[in-house]
């Protein structure tokens, strides 16, 4: 089971949002996979405990703050634009 | 047509848990959307709103005795509670002209873009809220149909054109190419921010001043956690509240609980419409495809900027002094402490090149107009709360959220509103 951390700012909206996407694509390329849905802020305090595998912030998190975690940025779920290119990516590194 | 408005007053009546699914599900038939798939969101979205109600609810019965008992004990001027924005935004949803407004907005939209008057394709259905909320206010504040109407129209109109302008800011301040942020709330601040940077510039000292985010957000790092912060407001209100030891660890639990059960609710009534909203940014999409465009996405984004999150947490205990000391605040910050900090560091720190000491200014400004605000908005936002089945408890007369008193542009045309009102 990997472990996805998607952040936003209020943690309501636009990762809601993106996490819908996320479950389909990864329904898709056949890999098991649970989420973590947090704020910007809360990332720090709780990749400490839930180390994920990899990080989708919707917004231009800062990589500082991923403790070594790759990042990969989710906005063009948000947009809807290049959504395909960002699935591949994250699956490259789920692989 | 009177048995029109019968059926439509008879469905508001049952309140938003039942009333939005009926009203989601006819627009998604119109919008030719799956039965299936969509009676699935329509009934998430309901029970998105009776969790949402279910808990801001018990957060105000819980909560709120000792808050009017601190008022009265230390004779505060803050005896508006704020219950935190998911409130005023399901709250928002549940007027019964949002569906109308949510069409107008969109209408709009398309028409400026096929005039070339903006290149802001807005495809972020949620945020059309504020527009909703600003035609309620207005309606709240004239009484006609009409006034409101057009003030959600125009306040769409206005937000398109500021984030166009604020645009080309949005790649270089928050790293995010080819998108915008017309979300009202946030850009409404805009260029006041703007405003303000200019001054800074000719302040001598204050023009040279560096200040980094990281060492902030690492000494007060909790501050920006919402259970943490929730938790210690709580205590501190069970305390000057005069509770028991008991007692006030229940309020301590309380706030912590709304602040953590909250989002978690908003979440399942966001599951509900995001494939909703999906149907109307697919039409947006393939309506105006082309690289000048940038794309309207939720300002939400706007406080991964890490200068945005430092500038926060040093306002979660500026907002508490202001609040207490401002003179014609009446707010009481709570719930939205942490986040509508952020929120509104968002347009100082994208100006001042994420200079934290330029943002901590302007966010002082910018809080101080917003509780203001809130104030001001706080009769109107209860009306609408309430109609949007929220409970008040004994004792406690009015509410008000942080979040409203963001609403800038809003408030304006609320008062130009009224003015009007009081002519027709």
């Amino acid at each position: 089971m990997k472990k996805i951390m998607v952040c936003c700012g209020s943690s309501m909206v636009t990762s809601t949002l993106t996490i819908k996407k996320l479950t389909e694509a990864m329904k898709k390329a056949d890999i098991p996979v649970e989420f973590i849905q947090c704020k910007f802020s809360e990332v720090p305090g709780k990749i400490k405990v839930n180390r994920p595998d990899v990080i989708v912030p919707t917004g231009a998190l800062d990589p500082k703050v991923a403790d070594g975690i790759p990042v990969i940025r989710g906005t063009s779920f948000v947009t809807g634009i290049n959504e395909k290119a960002t699935v591949e990516e994250i699956i490259e590194v789920l692989r | 047509m009177n048995g029109v408005i019968n059926a439509l007053n008879w469905i508001a009546g049952l309140g938003p848990m039942v009333m939005m699914p009926i009203i989601m599900f006819v627009i998604g038939i119109i919008l030719r959307q799956k039965i299936g798939p969509l009676l699935r969101s329509c009934m998430l979205t309901g029970v998105g709103f009776a969790g949402v109600n279910l808990t801001i609810n018990f957060f105000i019965s819980k909560v709120s005795p000792s808050v009017v008992a601190m008022v009265g004990n230390w004779n505060l001027q803050t005896d508006i509670m704020d219950v935190g924005w998911p409130a005023r935004a399901a709250a928002t949803w549940a007027f019964p002209m949002a569906a109308v407004v949510v069409f107008i907005v969109l209408g709009i939209n398309v028409i400026m873009l096929a005039l070339k008057w903006t290149n802001c394709v807005m495809v972020d259905f949620w945020s059309y809220n504020h527009f909703i909320f600003g035609a309620a206010l207005s309606w709240y504040a004239s009484g006609s149909v009409v006034v409101a109407l057009i003030t959600g129209g125009l306040l769409a109109a206005i937000t398109f054109k500021l984030a166009d302008w604020t645009q080309p800011l949005c790649e270089e301040a928050f790293g995010i190419p080819g998108v915008s942020f017309p979300t009202s709330n946030s850009v409404g601040w805009a260029p006041l921010a703007w405003l303000l940077n200019k001054v800074y510039d000719r302040i001598p000292g204050l023009n040279k001043i560096k200040a980094d985010p990281e060492s902030i957000q690492k000494r007060f790092g909790v501050l920006g956690e919402p259970m943490v912060v929730g938790s210690i407001m709580g205590l501190c209100i069970g305390i000057l509240g005069g509770n028991s030891v008991g007692d006030t660890l229940v309020v301590g639990m309380s706030t912590a609980t709304a602040m953590v059960l909250t989002p978690k609710m908003m979440q399942i009534l966001m599951e509900g419409l995001v494939p909703f909203a999906d149907g109307i940014k697919e039409l947006l999409n393939t309506k105006f495809e082309g690289n000048r465009f940038h794309i309207g996405i939720d300002a939400a984004l706007t406080i991964a900027n890490p200068s945005a999150i430092a500038v926060g947490i040093l306002m979660v205990p500026t907002t508490i002094i202001l609040a207490a000391v401002l003179p014609g605040n009446r707010l009481l910050p709570l719930s939205d402490i942490a986040y509508m900090a952020m929120w509104l560091a968002a347009w100082p720190v994208a100006f001042g090149k994420g200079n934290v000491v330029r943002g901590f200014i302007s966010c002082v400004i910018f809080t101080s107009i917003m509780l203001l605000i809130s104030t001001g908005m706080a009769e109107i936002h209860t009306q609408l709360a309430i109609s949007g089945g929220f409970q008040l408890t004994e004792g406690m007369k009015l509410i008000s959220t942080e979040d409203a008193g963001t609403h800038i542009i809003e408030y304006i045309f609320s008062l130009i509103s009224g003015f009007i009102g009081h002519l027709i």
